[in-house]
């Protein structure tokens, strides 16, 4: 187990306020923001709570195997999806086919041009605050395929290590990396179908 | 980095490894390839733009940092209580 979460977890152990507080603020935003993407809204204050009542009585079997802030984001996803399993919310179905393939002719070359979105994408940096991409991409986002949407949500949203990610879903490195790209690439294609110029 | 023929650095070798085309890890030759395939390309050029802009979008999707943890702390002390 990392010298620090050890150091945690027998805080926690202890009753320490300030430990789990410790431990909360760093974990919060993206445990918050990764339920959010994958319950109801008016779900994602229980999940989150369960989530933290599951790590405290849950704690004195931790093994230290991942670090602490992943095991609760694993937690987290683990309760989210069995929420939605007995609410039978839908999810749209996964592809672990190479994304868009269509758009290519047989010899490699776009078999349609890549249109121009109508938020001009000269300075991506400037783009990326446009308020009607964010609308877009905020809805693209909550159609992704779970594991995409996880992956997105963890790394690029939250600002997770692909590393970090890997151990939420439980996939290895080069993997989630695969599943990364995927999201990435339906969310530029769901964009250019939003803000493309016709 | 998946291999075609060097002589034919495809738009969908360049879609497929966009991410990595800056990766120091990419044989160089791969690099300056993509980077002239974009000299020319205008679809590719494009994507790439949207594709980096839809990356640094993402993270405006961030939402506020909590200030207080209120479930977080009510959990702890009712866990705190039972135990």
């Amino acid at each position: 187990m990392h010298d620090d979460d050890a150091r945690l977890v027998t805080a926690l152990l202890a009753g320490d306020e300030a430990a789990f507080t410790t431990l909360s603020l760093s974990v919060q935003r993206p445990l918050s923001g990764l339920v959010r993407r994958l319950v109801s809204e008016a779900a994602v204050e229980d999940v989150v709570q369960q989530t933290w009542l599951t790590v405290l009585s849950s704690l004195a079997r931790f093994e230290g195997r991942s670090r602490l802030s992943t095991w609760v984001l694993q937690i987290g996803l683990n309760l989210a999806r069995a929420v939605n399993r007995s609410a039978g919310r839908e999810e749209p179905l996964s592809d672990d086919e190479a994304p868009a393939e269509e758009r290519f002719t047989a010899v490699g070359r776009w078999s349609q041009p890549v249109r121009e979105w109508v938020v001009s994408t000269d300075d991506p940096e400037r783009a990326a605050s446009n308020r009607q991409l964010l609308t877009a991409l905020d809805r693209a986002l909550q159609e992704l395929p779970e594991k995409q949407r996880v992956a997105v949500t963890l790394c690029d949203v939250e600002g997770l290590l692909p590393r970090e990610a890997a151990e939420v879903l439980g996939v290895e490195d080069g993997s989630l990396r695969v599943v990364l790209h995927r999201g990435r690439t339906k969310l530029r294609e769901s964009l250019e179908r939003s803000l493309g110029r016709v | 980095m998946e291999h075609s023929p060097l002589m034919f650095f495809t738009c969908r070798d360049l879609a497929r490894n966009v991410e990595r085309l800056e990766d120091s890890t990419v044989p160089v030759l791969h690099r300056w390839l993509g980077r002239a395939h974009l000299l020319w390309c205008r679809n590719c050029s494009r994507f790439v733009k949207q594709y980096r802009t839809t990356v640094l979008a993402l993270k405006h999707l961030q939402a506020p940092a909590p200030e207080q943890n209120l479930s977080a702390l009510v959990a702890f002390r009712a866990w705190r209580r039972r135990a």
